[in-house]
């Protein structure tokens, strides 16, 4: 399993795609402190405003950056899983005294490696950035961060799972389309909290437990905002169906259901592959 | 030799099978293999394309899953993954990670294949140079041509000196050096006790180095033996006149052209009695050739009587 794992993590530095993320990490990264180094010369807000205006720019960066990480994660382990497969690579090495299941982990830990390298190099980074060049750290940015990675991980997981059946094409974009719908879902739970709607509610929550991706990244959402804006904002009904703003931390039921949830996926696919004919 | 019997146990087969069978929806691709494999021998597993071997192959290695039947390899159920440590495998698609060099991909079947770090160097080394890609082993694999992918593949299943050896279609992109470098290797496997499990249409390639040879097709086989009794020494060609058709006839054989009769059934040591029955019914012998089957005319045979 870790001979497996070794060599995924040696397939993403020699087909450059560790390379192509660095390359990505700089541009984001050198990006964003030009543009908060621009807007902390020019803007004139002070106080709360100010610190509503760079949080909220900030986590919309996050939110663009959790979208490329989603994109990176699916489409890296739907190549990883279903062009071994397509090719006869796997055939050769499934083969080898190797159970299904201990190939598709290792596969897993090294695009775990690779992925939450990335997201930790170039998220930090982006925080580091504009704490330099505009004064403003999120509170929490470590469990924020992690939350990113763990719905990266989670993608990853079902991109996985899929690819054990499907090609790396269909499943990245399954795995794809599914990231959105839980978001679009997430967006709708939000609606109905702030409408007090229950069956907008029951949406939110059945995307949850389907994809709680969503749900994780509300939760990293809330630990990148300010503790001052997020009181501030409790006193508007409008800002409780924001999708840009989380304004109570997830229970740790949906944490620990997001980990579940990617040991069953995982578990599928073993299964899957398992049964599958090379 | 292959016949049907229970797959239990048997310390002299390598591989063991009773009615194998795998279909995928209504199509059979393999039906009721069975079959025994002596450990030590070269065995030739021969069809024409699409009859089977590859799925039965892949049976045996674990890779599908039977639809009915039953088999033991190296003594464990097909697919455990403790008889899969003694195999090595080529197969028929060799495609190996094109990122990584020669060395590599070896490295990581010696370690995948159990093998202990103190072995791996030299066990690489060794395979290297028994496929002929010494001094290529720091090349990539995207870099190698396809008959060198081959050459690979063969030391990637031949390293850590496997009980059992399976080579799928093994010289498909040799050139006829190469061929006759893998005779060589599959010779050298039985010298030191392994056994050999050699999938081929190449009936020179099976001829030349297979103990015993199962014939499949249709997913069905449809004959076996010892190879050495298929290809034993059947009839004799003799060239003579003063006979005619009926007298060639009364002596068992037939005139094959003006000057050649055949005689098919006539062993070597009676040879004498049929040169004197000849010339006792006025013939004159100039010739006398015994024939020897070949295994392509044995095998268009077999398929014929299918």
């Amino acid at each position: 399993m870790l001979e497996i794992c070794r060599l995924t993590i040696i397939e993403s530095l020699r087909r450059r795609l560790t390379l192509a993320l660095f390359a990505t990490t700089l541009l984001l990264v050198g990006f964003t402190g030009w543009a908060f180094a621009k807007l902390s010369q020019l803007s004139s807000l002070q106080g709360i405003e100010r610190l509503a205006q760079f949080s909220i720019l900030l986590i919309f960066l996050m939110l663009l950056f959790t979208g490329m990480l989603a994109l990176t994660a699916v489409f890296s382990a739907a190549a990883a899983v279903a062009g071994e497969l397509e090719s006869g690579i796997a055939a050769a090495i499934l083969a080898r005294p190797i159970r299904r299941g201990a190939y598709l982990f290792g596969k897993w830990l090294g695009l775990a490696v690779v992925v939450g390298a990335f997201a930790l190099v170039a998220g930090s980074g982006e925080i580091l950035v504009v704490s330099r060049v505009a004064g403003y750290a999120p509170p929490q940015p470590v469990a924020g961060l992690l939350l990113i990675v763990a719905q990266a991980l989670l993608l990853m997981t079902l991109s996985l799972a899929l690819a054990t059946r499907l090609s790396a094409v269909t499943s990245a974009i399954v795995a794809t389309v599914a990231f959105f719908l839980a978001w679009m879902l997430g967006t709708i739970d939000l609606m109905g909290l702030a409408l007090r709607y229950p069956t907008l509610m029951a949406v939110g929550d059945v995307g949850k437990i389907l994809l709680p991706t969503n749900a994780l990244w509300q939760a990293a959402e809330y630990h990148l905002e300010p503790p001052a804006l997020i009181a501030l904002a409790r006193g508007f009904t409008s800002f409780s169906s924001n999708p840009f703003m989380a304004l109570a931390p997830q229970p740790a039921a949906v944490l620990i259901w997001a980990a579940i949830w990617a040991a069953i996926v995982f578990g599928i696919g073993a299964l899957s592959l398992g049964r599958r004919q090379l | 030799m292959a016949h049907a019997a229970a797959p239990g146990r048997d310390p002299d087969a390598a591989i063991r099978t009773d009615l194998l069978e795998k279909r995928y929806g209504r199509r059979v691709a393999l039906h009721g293999l069975s079959l025994t494999v002596p450990r030590g021998s070269v065995f030739g597993f021969l069809g024409p394309n699409g009859a089977g071997k590859t799925t039965a192959v892949k049976l045996l290695l674990g890779l599908v899953r039977p639809t009915a039947g039953e088999g033991m390899v190296l003594g464990g159920p097909i697919g455990d993954p403790s008889a899969r440590r003694r195999i090595g495998y080529l197969p028929e698609l060799f495609r190996y990670q094109d990122w990584l060099s020669a060395r590599e991909v070896l490295r990581s079947h010696a370690v995948l294949a159990g093998l202990g770090r103190e072995r791996i160097a030299a066990a690489t080394d060794s395979a290297l140079e028994l496929v002929g890609l010494e001094g290529e082993g720091r090349r990539r694999v995207g870099a190698f041509s396809k008959g060198m992918q081959q050459r690979l593949g063969l030391a990637a299943a031949l390293i850590g000196e496997p009980e059992l050896v399976v080579l799928d279609e093994p010289t498909s992109a040799l050139d006829p050096v190469g061929r006759h470098e893998v005779r060589g290797i599959i010779q050298g496997l039985r010298d030191r006790g392994a056994t050999v499990f050699l999938n081929s249409h190449l009936l020179t390639e099976i001829e030349a180095v297979c103990d015993e040879v199962a014939v499949v097709d249709h997913g069905r086989v449809i004959a076996s033996g010892r190879l050495d009794e298929l290809l034993q020494a059947r009839g004799a060609e003799v060239a003579v006149d003063g006979l005619d058709s009926a007298a060639v006839a009364r002596l068992g054989g037939t005139m094959a052209a003006p000057g050649a009769a055949i005689f098919p059934d006539i062993a070597e040591s009676d040879v004498p009695e049929l040169v004197a029955a000849i010339v006792a019914n006025g013939g004159r012998v100039y010739r006398v050739t015994p024939r020897k089957a070949s295994l392509e005319q044995i095998f268009l045979d077999w398929l014929e009587v299918r």
